[in-house]
């Protein structure tokens, strides 16, 4: 690999949706159950995955001129496979999630690491770029629908997408003390606000950290200067 | 070919949509199949019901300016069935299957999913109602009912767009034919239901020795907040108040008056009329009563609380 990234970071403080609010559309729309959360995650690492393999594969025979509409019919390409794919296998999800797969083609997300990322680097860069970037919005919509069900339904369950079979059903909150509101648009703007204030005050420490150490190593490096100065003059 | 010529653009994006369209077809080719078998699963249930051990295949070779039939199904050697979908009151809408004998006569009406109000538009789905679509052709069509007009009405919408595909695949010419309307039978309601769904309370009880008076309160129709429906709870909804009087020794309604009245003016309130109210007048936990149209939901909120005050004056819960 050409250059090593640090997955804490990628996942936390460069999230494409709480760091860099990419892709909100679908990331308030669909997180209302955990279900759905990691059927759309899941969707979305299979279409990055392949799109930024395509796209850093076909980038070097691609003019300047027709790059976006070479990207846009690979992505495209991609997610149609995956929403018939899904409605074949799992069509209890595909019609939970419903227009929103097909809104994948659209996702921020997906043309912006094959513009920025993609169509410059290597295959293997851009398949683990489209992985991780894949499951950054995985984190960040389970993330949402975590709390959304927990706090809005007071239950957190889980189906699996391919036979319909309950895989847990937990109570976690007793019944009466639920806040309904979680799983209405207010309650996921309101979740949606709160982990991204998060996010940035953890981004924020980060940095004022980093820029506390930089300058510490300065004041060090200055010092030894010094000392090494004031040695040589004596 | 140079990158930057102008054929050499076209012939990339030719080739690459020709690849795209290739690895559609193939997908398409395998899914299909597998997409098809889960829609016919997903309704087969309710298929089977209407034609036990049915042999049955997708129809797709139809027109239907209606937009209500959502699928077609050959019934091999028996009939076809329909699968429609409209709004009634809820708009949401509703689906449902119609299915025709081959003779043309009704072979089944089965609701599939449905949320239209209860005791209004959802008696459209009861007995009585589906009783009466079972008896009809492809050349009638459904009753309007009222009360639930509606609802009746957008399944006669389903139903006549049904008939007329059906009839065009059967050489059969149709009909057009107007629709009834019909009065609803009264609903009875016996007063030794547990009325459940009117969350009834008790918060009084006070006796002279040979009558008790029962102060109730039981939920009614209205919510206090309609904007808060979706999450209405058993608190957001208006509720009636009446004091109702009992006869400890025969155990019957010696009297019954309305303290207070949330629900609909205009429908509710023929529920509470003088003689509405006269008519609990008399009754014990072994009667029933019919509930006045158009305010079957108020009268079974005053039958609810008849029904607790006699229950609780059954249990000995006489007061002070």
């Amino acid at each position: 690999m050409s250059e090593k990234r640090k997955l804490s970071d990628e996942l936390i403080f460069n999230n494409p949706v709480f760091g860099m609010y990419l892709g909100i559309c679908s990331v308030l729309a669909i997180t209302n159950n955990i279900n759905n959360a990691l059927g759309m995650g899941v969707s979305v690492i299979v279409v990055l995955v392949l799109s930024n393999i395509l796209v850093s594969l076909v980038a070097p025979i691609t003019p300047e001129e027709i790059h976006i509409p070479v990207y846009i019919i690979i992505i495209a390409t991609l997610v149609t496979v995956v929403g018939m794919v899904m409605h074949a296998y799992a069509p209890e999800l595909y019609s939970a999630l419903g227009t929103f797969i097909d809104l994948i083609v659209v996702n921020c997300i997906i043309l912006g690491r094959a513009e920025a990322y993609a169509c410059k680097h290597n295959v293997l860069d851009s398949l683990v770029d489209g992985l991780i970037m894949g499951l950054a919005y995985t984190v960040a919509v389970f993330m949402m629908a975590l709390i959304r069900q927990v706090l809005g339904t007071g239950c957190l369950s889980l189906t699996n997408p391919f036979n319909g079979v309950e895989v847990f059903d937990l109570r976690l909150i007793p019944a009466g003390f639920e806040i309904p509101m979680f799983t209405s648009q207010t309650g996921s703007f309101l979740t949606f606000a709160m982990l991204a204030a998060w996010v940035a005050n953890k981004k924020n420490i980060a940095e004022e950290l980093a820029a506390k150490k930089e300058r510490e190593e300065k004041i060090a490096k200055a010092k030894a200067l010094k000392e090494a100065q004031a040695k040589g003059a004596k | 070919m140079k990158k930057e010529t102008t054929a050499y653009k076209v012939v990339l994006l030719s080739v690459l949509c020709a690849i795209c369209g290739f690895v559609l077809s193939f997908v398409n080719q395998i899914t299909a199949p597998k997409i098809e078998a889960a829609a016919l699963a997903q309704v087969n249930a309710s298929l089977e019901e209407i034609y036990p051990n049915g042999s049955f295949e997708v129809f797709e070779d139809f027109e239907d300016e209606s937009k209500t039939i959502q699928d077609a199904y050959l019934a091999k050697g028996q009939g076809m069935v329909f699968k429609l979908k409209v709004t009634g009151y809820n708009a949401d809408g509703f689906t449902f299957l119609v299915a025709f004998n081959n003779d043309g006569s009704v072979q089944g009406f089965v609701p599939l999913q449905q949320n239209e109000t209860a005791g209004f538009g959802e008696r459209c789905f009861q007995e009585e109602y589906v009783n009466s679509v079972l008896a009809l052709t492809s050349n009638d069509s459904v009753d309007v009912l009222s009360g639930a007009t509606l609802t009746s009405s957008a399944i006669q919408e389903g139903f006549d767009a049904a008939r007329r595909v059906f009839n065009d695949f059967n050489g059969i010419e149709t009909k057009e034919v107007e629709a009834k309307v019909v009065e609803a039978k009264a609903v009875s309601v016996n007063l030794s239901d547990a009325f459940e769904e009117n969350g009834v309370t008790v918060e009084e009880v006070s006796n002279d020795g040979s009558v008790a008076v029962y102060h109730c309160t039981a939920k009614g129709f209205g919510l206090i907040d309609p904007n808060g429906m979706a999450s209405a709870t058993e608190h957001d909804y208006a509720r009636n108040v009446a004091n109702i009087t009992v006869d400890l020794e025969t155990m019957r309604v010696s009297g019954i008056e309305l303290e207070s009245f949330g629900d609909t003016e205009g429908f509710g309130d023929k529920a509470v009329s003088v003689e509405a109210l006269a008519s609990f007048v008399g009754t014990s936990l072994e009667d029933s009563i019919d509930c006045v149209a158009k305010a079957t939901y108020t009268s079974k909120s005053i039958a609810s609380m008849v029904h607790a005050s006699l229950e609780y004056a059954k249990n000995g819960g006489i007061g002070e």
